[in-house]
């Protein structure tokens, strides 16, 4: 097992030097430069920037070196200094920007894990079970349902609902009187009170998948033989489920744990953006349409990492769980 | 709000806030009353153009809120100068400030913040990069201007030449500061010259540069330290956070007619929506007081408007800025000669501008808003001429054959399609960034021109990928909204090849600005529009000024350079039922800040 886990953590290295490079560059394959959209952005407005400005721009914020020099600049602030570099478009560090919307992203992540999971994992088992009962169809059609519509129209549609017959306002994660204001109880339960939506939207389609997933898998293990021997020595039916099927079928859950690493600092974006959230997810969508460069490669980068790690997690997991997994591996 | 505050002895009483002479807004309406939040909206980052166009427009002069655009100064009133007087040979214009005024942490405002911001920032040539610095006005024919400081209260800028445009583009000031506004005492922290351990301080704050430290601490969208002189303060930042609130400014300059000082509404508060569709979604639901950017476009009006009782608002009108909704500028300086050859055949141009059927534009894609036009001032600018605005824009298609057969082009394939100098059929595309309208209108435009054998292919694409191309003259022509509706004097570039933005003719105008340096030697007749623009720059007088606009445009339409569509109707923008003294009607120019020019300090809510 720790060979296992050494090798992969070797591999890990030249994989995140190759993610670190591939990042920096699709970020700057679009045309133009952050420079070009700001000026794009004046021009819209009626104003225009002379060639001399251009150039100090260009230069102030190092445009104009080739691209190995922009990114050894960048990749050894980040390794050796822990800094992520400035943000064009905030003026701000990249650091501080992610310090400041971080915690919501996790908190809305991982909330919306806790209701998938908590959601998905009973109505998957008793819709394997129960197969081809009203109850079944009802969760069948409903997570075909879930899994069909685009998660953004979900939002605007809850929205509409919220806006129509509760009037609570549209977007964000407070009220107007707790925007600004210190952490409160009331603030809390305002929270609470906006997070809902975001939540649900998001559960939905996951909830949906994994219902799916879980109903199949475990249709599949409830047909083998063992199950059959298991039950012919007179195990209780509710035993034979939960300790031998449901752990081979519970594989999909853990395997996808690798991703929920990323999930937690990249949030959703679409939704994050309909919804307004102060989540990261509208922050690098706005960083690559501006191509404020140093901003959007550290979300990308960080999310690459945490991906590459979860991976190993999940991998590691699995391979406790399973020993099919384990054996292979050796 | 303010009371409590004198009350309890954190802030002087309001005589001595007030400068000696304050400036007496006239209330739009009525006096008003104070009180009350200006709920209102911004997508955050990238669109502090309307922090600026709302809460930042406070320069030595200002526009007067009844702007046409007439030549001269005549629309050019004092704001934080108490006034000015221009020399004789306009070359000297001397200010002089109030007595008593203070920034916003109640510091005095002096001649030594205008000493320092003139010398200091403005024209210090490493810190152009900075939004709001950069020489701009103070720059005339090629030479910096020169200030001298005669006492506390009394200052004079003085240039080489006469200087005919130097108080209007004061009046327009800049984008994020107004020019020569900054607070010394809270800047000087931040230059080498005046802090010798600054190299620490950028350190420990976390900048690579003392510019990019200054950069930060000169903005008042994100640094809230940062005094001002605007109606209102900044309290949370443009940043991360989900609203953007400003506070009364408690030393603010001005009063209103009964002597009350403004502004009358307490805070402005920005909500922060990512998208202007959601924006749209708030003001129905009556959730925004103010408003007239992002989502203030034809298309959305009537939705808008039904739901006008609901949301307890209603519209107040734009006047229209632009010249034409949609311009299509042929490339007359194109890299191929094939292509230049055709495009800069007048007779070409001229068809083409007669095979467009412009009613139908304003009927589809328009919303009916707009008239047929060329590229020209706005019926009520003073440059108005019918015979420009209305030339070659009749929809006939026989006369639009005519003019192409004799352009040269008479011979056709067995498609009909007409065919170039090389014998090949004339086929170019038209390059667009997809601002609202454009595809629509080029997909009409393209039928039009298919019909009397020309090829035209609309090609969409990203506004970064548009601005690379247009800036390199790698294009056969492009599209874009033509300014100078109103602006004509200060925004000729649509009416001669006199900036970068000329894109009907780049290589000409790189011609202009680089002194004959680069790109090519336009014609004669441009030529003159250079000598007619500089003569005018150096002109002071309205009348001057008038008359050589006027030559300028006359060569405008002999020449006739591209092709307007449609010159739009009114804009609108929406106002609660409860949101007073906004004007029913404000000129509408980023050049003069709208809505800024109505002075929001005045707005006030029915409590």
């Amino acid at each position: 097992m720790l060979t296992f886990i050494g090798r992969r953590l070797l591999y890990m290295v030249p994989t995140l030097i190759l993610i670190s490079i591939v990042a920096f560059a699709i970020i700057q394959l679009p045309p133009g430069d952050y420079i070009t959209t700001m000026i794009a952005q004046m021009e819209a407005d009626g104003q225009s920037m002379d060639a001399a400005t251009i150039e100090a721009l260009r230069d102030r914020y190092g445009l104009d070196q080739p691209f190995y020099v922009q990114y050894w600049t960048w990749i050894s602030n980040i390794v050796f200094h822990g800094d992520f570099g400035h943000s064009f478009q905030w003026n701000r560090p990249v650091g501080y920007l992610l310090g400041s919307t971080l915690p919501f992203t996790m908190l809305l992540t991982f909330s919306t894990l806790l209701f998938t999971w908590a959601i998905a994992f009973p109505i998957g088992i008793f819709s394997a079970v129960k197969q081809y009962s009203i109850g079944d169809y009802v969760a069948t059609t409903i997570a075909f349902l879930g899994v069909a519509i685009p998660n953004f129209l979900l939002a605007l549609a809850l929205m509409y609902i919220a806006l129509t017959v509760f009037g609570q306002p549209v977007g964000g994660l407070f009220s107007d009187e707790y925007a600004s204001a210190p952490w409160s109880f009331g603030k809390f339960l305002d929270l609470l009170g906006h997070l809902w939506i975001p939540m649900v939207v998001l559960g939905t389609a996951g909830t949906a998948g994994l219902v799916r997933v879980l109903r199949a898998n475990l249709l599949d293990e409830l047909r083998k033989p063992y199950v059959v021997a298991a039950r012919a020595h007179g195990l209780t039916e509710r035993r034979i489920l939960l300790k031998y099927p449901l752990r081979v079928a519970v594989n999909p859950f853990l395997s996808t744990i690798g991703w929920v690493l990323p999930a937690l600092v990249s949030g959703e974006i679409i939704v994050s953006q309909v919804l307004s959230l102060p989540t990261t997810g509208p922050l690098l969508l706005r960083a690559l349409r501006s191509q404020d460069m140093y901003l959007a490669g550290a979300i990308i980068l960080i999310v690459s990492v945490l991906t590459v790690v979860g991976t190993l997690l999940s991998d590691i997991l699995l391979a406790r769980l399973d020993p099919r997994v384990r054996l292979g591996a050796r | 709000m303010l009371a409590e505050l004198v009350e309890s002895g954190e802030l002087p009483p309001v005589e001595e806030r007030l400068p000696e002479d304050p400036l007496v807004v006239e209330p739009t309406e009525q006096v008003g009353q104070y009180g009350g939040t200006w709920r209102t909206a911004t997508t955050g980052p990238g669109d502090e153009v309307w922090l600026d166009l709302t809460i930042g427009y406070e320069g030595l002069v200002r526009w007067a809120s009844d702007w046409t655009g007439a030549p001269g100064d005549a629309e050019v009133i004092p704001n934080i100068a108490a006034g000015y007087e221009v020399s004789e040979d306009s070359q000297e214009f001397t200010f002089t400030l109030r007595e008593g005024m203070r920034w916003s942490d109640g510091e005095p405002f002096t001649t030594a913040d205008i000493e320092f911001a003139f010398n200091d920032l403005w024209t210090d040539e490493d810190l152009a990069s900075i939004r709001g610095l950069g020489a701009g006005p103070l720059m005339h024919d090629g030479e910096l201007a020169t200030l001298q400081v005669e006492d506390d209260y009394t200052f004079t800028i003085a240039f080489d030449q006469p200087n005919g445009m130097f108080l209007s583009s004061m009046a327009s000031g800049g984008a994020g500061a107004n020019t020569l506004i900054a607070p010394r005492h809270y800047l000087e922290e931040y230059l080498p010259q005046y802090n010798d351990d600054l190299d620490d301080l950028v350190e420990s704050e976390g900048y690579d540069s003392w510019q990019d430290l200054l950069a930060a601490k000169f903005d008042y969208n994100t640094n809230t330290d940062y005094p001002v002189m605007n109606p209102w303060v900044i309290t949370e930042p443009l940043g991360t956070g989900s609203r953007v609130e400003a506070e009364r400014n408690p030393y603010y300059f001005k009063v209103d007619t009964a002597g009350n000082q403004l502004p009358y509404l307490d805070a402005v508060r920005y909500t922060v929506m990512n998208e202007p569709e959601v924006m749209l979604a708030a003001a129905m639901q009556g959730d925004i007081d103010m408003h007239s950017r992002h989502f203030n476009e034809p298309a959305n009006k009537p939705v808008l408007a039904e739901a006008r009782a609901e949301g307890n608002y209603d519209f107040f009108e734009l006047a229209p800025g632009l010249a034409n909704e949609l311009v299509v500028m042929f490339n007359l300086t194109h890299e191929d000669d094939q292509m230049r050859e055709i495009f800069t055949n007048r007779d070409f141009r001229v068809g083409l501008s007669h095979a467009i059927d412009r009613d139908e534009l304003v009927n589809t894609v328009y919303q009916r808003q707009g008239t047929p036009s060329q590229v020209s001032p706005q019926p009520t600018s003073p440059f108005y001429d019918e015979e420009m605005a209305t030339q070659y824009t009749e929809f006939d298609v026989d006369l639009a054959n005519q003019y192409l057969d004799d352009a040269g082009y008479a011979e056709r394939d067995s498609e009909g399609r007409r065919l170039g100098p090389d014998g090949e059929p004339i086929t170019f595309s038209v390059e667009h960034a997809g601002l609202p309208g454009f595809e629509d209108a080029l997909a009409l435009i393209s039928d039009d021109w298919a019909d009397v054998g020309i090829t035209m292919t609309p090609d969409p694409m990203d506004r970064s990928l548009f601005e690379e191309r247009r800036r390199s003259n790698n294009f056969d022509a492009v599209v874009w909204l033509a300014g100078g509706g109103t602006d004509v004097t200060q925004n000729p570039y649509w009416y001669a090849p006199l900036s970068d933005r000329s894109d009907f003719a780049s290589l000409w105008a790189q011609w202009y600005t680089t002194g004959g340096e680069d790109g090519e030697e336009p014609p004669a007749a441009t030529q003159e529009q250079f000598e007619l623009y500089d003569e005018l720059l150096r002109t002071a007088d309205a009348e001057g000024q008038q008359d050589l606009m006027e030559q300028l445009l006359q060569i405008t339409a002999e020449e006739f350079y591209h092709i307007g569509t449609v010159r739009p109707g009114a804009g609108y923008g929406i106002v609660s039922n409860d949101f007073h003294n906004v004007p029913t009607t404000i000129p509408d120019s980023y050049r003069v800040k709208t809505p800024a020019l109505s002075n929001p300090e005045q707005y006030y809510l029915a409590q």
